[in-house]
């Protein structure tokens, strides 16, 4: 008995750290406010015309909570190793709550994305299902998974390594005329992948004077704080300089973002796959022989791999994880 | 009288002239004392005369990069006989130099060297190039000394 009574104050003080339930009046359509920690989150918009799986519109329901969870690192450390993090809802808000929204304690987007949520029931707990897609989104910007179900006394966010139907997985843009696939890696530490629109190269004010890059033939582009931007080559040349204009425009999966330059610490660009045989001199070796000095020439073939920043990788599949709800992304 | 004035005018202009074109041949070096490498493992030291700046073919174009901001040149670092400057700010960049002949004031004289016999060429004793795999791709590096400052 004691020991249920010491798991279940656990588990709401870890309910008090990470998760904050609030409770917004729902007038109408309007938009209101979301606020974790005392401090504004997000807003929310219910949509008309959404509905649940069984035809009904839910945004005629009189008032509903969203579960925000934080996660901190060990959280989000926890999630990775053992595959399962728990969230209790409160007895009385029971039935009211309507969504949950992951996120971590800083991100770069001060909105949310609605996605996908494979969701089911399992008795009265409710286990979203979530992946790399998810963990490397809510390195962006938070997640709502809007949930049409109810009487769950618990959310359970279970990790299983692979990306479901988020997003369907696919980057948008135009290879023809975007810049290929990259990481933009941000100041705070968070990263998110897609293409540059309309930008196939960087114009750079650089020691050679006014060059052109192609992104295409660039491996990593390095930003410092002076804004100064060290540009490395795929063939292994270094190249710093300056660029005009102050932002870009992210095509990724979920969508555009504008990004200022200001934010960015690096930028990764993915290569396609491809063997490349080079010939390639390499110092010369002397002879120890008196009076013969000989050059030696090695010929190095090597493969160049894909080169792509991952920040997790895959561990585990769960096939046998049907969705039971699936809604369009917003 | 006339004749005494131009003989005198001709005293002082001589040695002037000699002087002059003297002084054309030892121009000024522009880069400093550098340290060239040659094959065969022959190794030079001097100024290198006549050089501004180093013309380069490179995938942006053609650049004149003026020898004041190189650190180092290697020349043949590729199949396709590409060279690799070294930049004092730490850039590399590759290209095709074009320069034939490298005029080299050393202490026993000129040395007029085919670059095509030139390896490597440093401002410093201790700099060198090197072959860089760390990132599963061979790329040479620049070393400003030996063990430190590893551009």
């Amino acid at each position: 008995m004691d020991h249920r009574i010491f798991k279940t104050t656990l588990a709401l003080r870890f309910v008090a750290a990470t998760v904050v339930l609030v409770l917004f009046a729902n007038f109408g359509f309007g938009q209101s406010m979301l606020t974790a920690n005392g401090q504004p989150v997000v807003g929310t918009r219910l949509v008309p015309g959404m509905f649940n799986e069984r035809g009904e519109e839910v945004v005629s329901r009189a008032s509903g909570f969203s579960a925000v969870l934080t996660l901190q690192d060990d959280n989000l450390a926890t999630l990775i190793d053992t595959g399962r993090v728990e969230i209790e809802i409160p007895t009385q808000l029971i039935n009211n709550v309507e969504s949950v929204i992951i996120k971590r304690p800083l991100y770069f987007k001060e909105k949310r994305a609605t996605g996908y949520g494979d969701t089911a029931l399992n008795g009265r707990k409710l286990q979203v299902k979530i992946g790399n897609s998810v963990i490397e989104r809510i390195d962006y910007q938070p997640v709502e998974l809007k949930i049409y179900e109810s009487n769950f006394t618990s959310v359970v966010l279970r990790y299983v390594g692979y990306a479901p139907s988020i997003g369907n997985g696919k980057v948008p843009g135009d290879p023809a005329t975007d810049s290929p696939l990259l990481t933009v890696n941000l100041n705070s530490g968070k990263g998110i992948r897609g293409r540059i629109r309309g930008m196939k190269s960087l114009n750079i004010d650089s020691t050679l004077g006014k060059i052109n890059v192609p992104f295409s033939r660039a491996a990593k582009i390095d930003v410092r704080k002076s804004g100064e931007l060290i540009v490395e080559m795929s063939n292994g040349d270094r190249i710093s300089g300056s660029v005009d204009g102050g932002e870009i425009q992210l095509l990724n999966r979920w969508g555009t973002e504008t990004i200022q330059m200001s934010e960015i610490s690096s930028l990764t660009v993915e290569q396609p796959t491809r063997n490349i045989h080079q010939v390639q001199r390499t110092a010369p070796v002397i002879n120890t022989h008196p009076g013969l000095h000989q050059f030696h020439q090695s010929q190095q073939h090597f493969h160049q791999g894909q080169q792509r920043t991952q920040i997790y990788q895959p561990s585990t599949l769960n096939q046998g994880f049907s969705p039971a709800v699936r809604y369009p992304i917003r | 009288m006339r004749h005494l004035n131009s003989l005198m005018i001709a005293l002082v202009a001589v040695p002037m002239l000699f002087a002059s074109l003297n002084a054309q041949e030892l121009t000024a070096p522009v880069a400093g004392k550098v340290f060239v490498s040659l094959d065969r493992n022959n190794d030079l030291t001097g100024a290198i005369l006549d050089l501004e700046a180093l013309k380069v073919e490179t995938a942006f174009g053609a650049v004149s990069i003026p020898m004041s901001k190189i650190d180092g040149v290697k020349m043949h670092a590729d199949a396709k006989d590409n060279a690799v400057i070294a930049f004092k700010n730490g850039d590399l960049v590759t290209g095709k130099v074009i320069l034939d002949i490298v005029k080299l004031k050393t202490e026993w004289g000129t040395a007029h060297i085919n670059t095509d016999k030139v390896e490597t060429i440093t401002n410093s004793k201790g700099a060198k190039f090197f072959s860089d795999t760390s990132t599963g791709k061979a790329v040479w590096r620049f070393s400003k000394a030996s063990g430190r400052n590893t551009n």
